[in-house]
């Protein structure tokens, strides 16, 4: 099953590799980017950060969706690890079983906040991307802004909202 | 009073300074303690103390910019207060969370000021002002390091003998109360690291660890020398079967795919 689904900019680093794989006990981190999957350099860069004993994959959507649909993939613990919300769009319509939590931590700051509107602290998305994260909700992904663990629950929808 | 009070500065802006220049883990309270103790010419107070402190903030860890509870604070004021007010270890424990925590708020005001400057930052770049943007950046690192500085020599200067006169008067009752709770804090401290290590390999060294306390009365001493000699073992292990995986590795035909690997354990 998969544990959850965190937008993070920054993908793999300590507040994902040590804090939330954790505390979801999970065994797979998998990387979900079309472009980062063809880089080698981030590849090896990004499985040096995954914690020990956990199999990290760095996969393009269109495979991560076929392996994670496997049935195989029921009795794994996984969390994933994704940068760009049309992918995420994308990963979601095409997953027969949706992940448990569907949490946005880190985005919008490393691409530049020129031209994007401040959700909260970490999260500044521009007005396609509102509309992305608004789409979603409508089909029922619900995102969640919790950066740690002990950091309070608060809806996306609501932020959006707001 | 005064130069114990320069002392202590001395000690926060230098603790502030090996944690933040290359991450230097000087904030960690086992070495924050030991730099002011050295400076307050008690090293082995400090590093007794020291010692103290880090059990407790064991498990607190500073991580992507978010700062829990400022140790590197708690270490130098615990550690301060247990030599210049004669408190006992237990007392300067208690006493440095409070300023751990006041350390935390401070941290998030600089924070504040320090992201305003970032669009000062990028016009310098913008502009190609190296020389302006050299001296915007070591006007931050005076600020944060004299900040601290001046932490230290005030709080001293003015606090010291109101805490002296506090520990003095604290009635016996809370004493013993102080005494009970500051021994259950490393129990917390551990209890907070054990979240984020715990796992079935580990676990044994723990049980190892708390043997050693229970049934031969070990002191931190003798512990921490076992310890480093199994540590050392552990990684005289790892290296060893990283060699040999290696060649393992080399010889295994790679016919195992990437979707294999995925779901075998």
């Amino acid at each position: 099953m998969i544990k959850m689904l965190r937008i993070d900019d920054r993908l793999i680093h300590g507040q994902v590799a040590v804090t939330w794989s954790k505390q979801l006990a999970v065994n797979r981190i998998i990387v979900v980017s079309d472009s980062i999957s063809q880089d080698p350099i981030q590849v090896s860069a990004l499985k040096m950060a995954a914690p020990e004993g956990i199999k990290a994959f760095i996969l393009p959507v269109d495979k991560a969706a076929k392996m994670l649909n496997d049935p195989r993939a029921d009795r794994l613990q996984v969390l994933l690890v994704m940068n760009n919300p049309v992918e995420v769009a994308q990963l979601l319509s095409e997953l027969t079983t949706q992940p448990s939590v569907l949490d946005v931590a880190n985005y919008g700051r490393v691409a530049g906040i020129e031209g994007r509107h401040k959700i909260t602290d970490t999260v500044y998305l521009s007005d396609d991307e509102v509309t992305i994260f608004k789409t979603m909700a409508t089909k029922g992904s619900h995102f969640i802004y919790q950066p740690l663990p002990n950091d309070a629950v608060k809806s996306v929808d609501e932020l959006l909202e707001g | 009073m005064i130069m114990q009070a320069l002392a202590v500065g001395l000690a926060c802006a230098l603790v502030k300074f090996g944690a933040w220049w290359g991450a230097m883990g000087w904030d960690r309270p086992m070495v924050a303690s030991t730099i002011t103790g050295i400076l307050l010419g008690h090293p082995v107070e400090g590093m007794t103390v020291g010692a103290a402190l880090e059990l407790v903030y064991m498990g607190t860890q500073s991580m992507g910019g978010v700062l829990p509870q400022d140790y590197g604070l708690g270490g130098v004021f615990g550690c301060a207060f247990a030599i210049l007010a004669t408190a006992k270890p237990s007392v300067a424990v208690a006493l440095s969370i409070p300023f751990s925590m006041l350390g935390t708020l401070i941290y998030d005001l600089f924070k504040f000021w320090a992201t305003s400057l970032i669009t000062r930052f990028q016009k310098h770049l913008e502009d190609h002002q190296i020389g302006a943007f050299k001296r915007l950046w070591f006007t931050q690192a005076t600020v944060y390091l004299t900040m601290y500085f001046l932490i230290g020599f005030i709080s001293i200067l003015l606090g010291t003998n109101a805490i002296k006169a506090l520990v003095n008067n604290i009635p016996t009752a809370v004493m013993s109360s102080l005494t009970v709770a500051a021994g259950m804090l490393p129990a917390l401290g551990m209890a907070l690291l054990m979240i984020t290590l715990w796992d079935k390999k580990l676990a044994p060294y723990f049980f190892i660890g708390f043997g050693l306390v229970a049934f031969f009365k070990g002191t931190l001493i003798e512990i921490a020398f076992l310890g480093a000699a199994i540590a050392v073992l552990a990684i005289i292990g790892q290296l060893t079967n990283h060699k040999t995986d290696k060649v393992a590795a080399t010889t295994e035909d790679a016919t195992t795919s990437e979707e294999e690997d995925f779901y075998n354990d």
